[in-house]
Parts: C-alpha cells; structure tokens; sequence
C-alpha cells in the first residue's frame, strides 16, 4: 500500500506598487533627483485541491499474489480514464508536477510508474528521484495521475511509502 | 403464419423496449428538470456594498484584514482563481471527490521589527481556508519551524476545515491570529520562517473524527445522489455505484489535513532593521 504525503504548489503574482513623496511640486534634475520606495508585492495563496476516484482517499495497491503485474492502485481504472488522482492548479501560474518516494521502494516492487494518459506504455518509472507527471498545466486546469505497480515475491502485509508530489512555476 | 407470428413478437418486443427506454430517460430527466440546482452559495453571507472596492485594494497594504467582517472574507471570489475553480460546481463530475485542500492568504506575511528588544511583538490575521470542491472534513495543525530569535504564536494552531462542496460551509474560512515575538536579539537582516501542517493532536483528531462521523444529512447530500445518479446513467454506467460513494464511502469522511501537504502552508518573512 502506497501513501500519498506531499505535493507542494506555489501560487504566485506580482504586483508592483509605487509610493513616493506626495507634496508640493519640485522640480526633479540629475542633481536632485526622486527617490521613492518600490515594493514588489507578491499576493500569494497556497490553495490546492486533490480529487480522488470514486470514494478513495489514498492510494492502495491491493495485489492479487506475491507475484503481480500492472497493478492499479484501488478506484483507478485506466481502461475507463479514471485516474486515482487529479490535481487542481488553483494558482495563477503555468505549473510543472513531479514524484518520486521520498525512501526506496521495496525491492520487490520491481516497477513503480506514473504517468499523466492512461497509456502504461507512456509511463515513467520511479523512485526516489524526481520524474516529471505533467507541465504547463494552466492555471484552472487540472492533471490526471495515473499509477501503476509490478512487484516479485513480495511478502505478505502491508508496507507503506511516502509519495512526494512537487510543483514549479513552468519555465 | 408462424414466421409473421415470430415477426410481430421481435418487433413487438423491441417497441416495447424503446418505449421503456425512452420512458426511463424521460423520467430521469425530469428528475433533474424538477429539482432545484444545488445552492451552493447558501450559507455565504449577502457581500457588503463597498466589497468591489475593498477586494480591489487588498493588495494596496492599507486594509489590515483583521478589520474586515466576514462577510468579506467569506465570499468565494475574495480568494483567488475562484473564476477558474467554478467548475467544480457548475460542471461537477460526481466519479470523483474533493479529499483534500486548503491553504493561507495571503501565505507569505512579511514583518518588519524597528527593534531588537526582547520581548517585541507583533502580531497580525493571516485568513485560512478550505480549498474549492472540497467534501471532507479537514483535521490540520499549523506548526512554524524552530527559529532562533522569534516565538510564533498561532492562534488557533489547530482547527477542523469544513467542506466546500455541495455547499460552501458557514465557516469554510478561518481567521489566524499570528504573534511573532523577539525571544533572542536578532541580528539585523531579513528572516524566513515556515508554517507547516501537521497532523493535529491525537485527542482532538479523535473528537473531530466523531464528531464528523455523526452529522445529520443535508438536503445537498440527497441533491448530489439524484445528480449522480443521471451522470451514471448518462455515461453508460451503474448509478447504485455512484450512490454507494456518496451515501457510504464518501458520506461523513474526516481526514488528516497534512496527508496531502502543499510544502509550508505560509512563508513568514521578518526584517529587522
């Protein structure tokens, strides 16, 4: 069983605002010059919103045995287009995503990956490096996460790791 | 006269056929004409007269948002990207869920200490909020990091986020009260200290999750099953599903707010100069 526990998004705008001197009419030159105070302000909101299929709240690999392959996590279903998970770019930016674990996978788990299309074959392996899901998602628009797990000889149990999801201002 | 017979029972069969369908349709479609769209603006207050002019200045740094009633801050479009974020009301896909979501405005206060004295103090209101579509309850702590000069105080540092979908709840913002004070001389210079969520009190989560669990149903609730249910039918799939994750699965959910965390919650920049 995997667990979803970070995904950083940072909204940002910039607003510069100019004050100066407010008074009586001065002649400004090279030898007196204005000077006021510029202070770029950044209005920020650290919004978000995750959405989950059907009546999930986190990610589960339910296997079918020690030995599996192209696991979907529970409430996924790549068939039908339905992602385990979408994220909402609420800010006001264009915005990359990006995963990985922040501890190694399980030796069994022979493969980990992630993709924004239901498509495995597109999919990116990963670990504890970051890969990325999506770019340029525009703000009011959202990225669909699919995932899927292969594992060999697994034991039996449930084990955890951390799934980090970052976000960056795209270039 | 048997194969005319055969024939006008397969023919039979499919007129009756279509004239159940189109009954069922019918029927579910009037379900929907006849219900009301969900309100999901009931429990937000009427906007103040001056609200245009207010939102328009927020960012002027003459408007202490601690001086604004709620009726202000409970609005939806006061925050940002609320244009963007209708959707999920107007066009709502009921095969998934708002879990988690929320965050700060403005996230990234910045202070300024004319004074090195120990035991200055400064304290201002920093707004925190569910995020837009959201259907759980949200248990969150907000905890800054160490820091060597300053003592943050928030207040309150734990607090139970109320849903924003079907409706917005009456309390979906929450008014933070933040105290920096200076513990330890500080050099001059600029300083940056993160808020982060954390998971809430193991007593407390424990109140909240009952509490949650136990809540009346809404009239909202009953709206979003109707309206799942036609989606189902509309894309070819089983309503009782789409109920079941409403009624059951998704029905009175508490979840730990810092399960999904969106890094520091607020960025704290104090200057002392």
């Amino acid at each position: 069983m995997e667990k979803i526990e970070k995904i950083s998004a940072v909204v940002i705008s910039v607003m510069v605002v100019v004050s100066g001197i407010a008074s009586t009419a001065i002649a400004y030159d090279a030898n007196n010059p204005w000077t006021g105070t510029v202070k770029w302000s950044i209005p920020s909101d650290t919004s978000f919103t995750v959405t989950f299929a059907g009546s999930q709240t986190q990610i589960n690999f339910t296997a079918s045995g020690k030995n599996d392959t192209l696991i979907e996590p529970d409430g996924q279903d790549a068939v039908a287009e339905t992602p385990i998970i979408t994220i909402e770019n609420t800010g006001n930016t264009n915005l990359n995503f990006k995963c990985n674990l922040t501890s190694a996978k399980p030796s069994w788990v022979t493969h980990l990956k992630v993709c924004s299309t239901p498509f495995v074959i597109d999919a990116t392996d990963f670990n504890t490096t970051l890969v990325l899901i999506n770019s340029s998602i525009a703000p009011g628009e959202s990225t669909p996460m699919y995932l899927w797990s292969y594992i060999e000889n697994a034991p039996a149990g449930t084990t955890t790791r951390t799934l980090m999801i970052v976000s960056e201002q795209s270039a | 006269m048997d194969k005319l017979g055969i024939l006008v029972g397969v023919v039979g069969v499919v007129v009756v056929g279509v004239v159940v369908a189109i009954s069922y349709q019918t029927y579910s479609l009037n379900n929907i004409k006849q219900v009301p769209p969900i309100d999901y603006m009931k429990n937000i207050p009427p906007k103040p007269d001056d609200y245009a002019l207010i939102k328009r200045e927020m960012d002027s740094g003459y408007i202490d948002i601690s001086e604004l009633n709620e009726s202000y801050w409970l609005q939806p479009d006061f925050y940002p990207n609320w244009d963007k974020a209708k959707k999920f009301y107007d066009q709502h896909d009921y095969s998934r869920w708002g879990v988690y979501g929320h965050g700060a405005y403005p996230a990234n206060p910045e202070v300024v200490f004319n004074t090195t004295e120990i035991g200055s103090w400064i304290n201002f209101t920093v707004l925190y909020r569910t995020g837009y579509g959201i259907e759980t309850y949200q248990g969150i702590k907000l905890v800054p990091e160490d820091n060597e000069y300053f003592d943050i105080e928030i207040i309150p540092n734990q607090f139970l986020l109320k849903p924003t979908f079907p409706v917005f709840a009456k309390d979906w913002v929450r008014q933070l009260k933040i105290n920096v004070t200076i513990k330890k001389e500080p050099p001059k210079g600029n300083y940056t200290i993160n808020i982060n969520a954390v998971r809430p009190d193991k007593e407390q989560a424990k109140k909240w999750f009952w509490q949650v669990l136990r809540r009346e149903s809404t009239p909202e609730e009953q709206e979003m099953i109707t309206r799942a249910k036609y989606q189902a039918e509309k894309e070819g799939k089983l309503p009782e599903k789409f109920e079941k994750w409403i009624e059951v699965g998704r029905k009175n959910k508490y979840v730990d707010a810092s399960t999904f965390n969106v890094g520091p919650r607020i960025t704290l920049k104090i200057k002392v100069i």
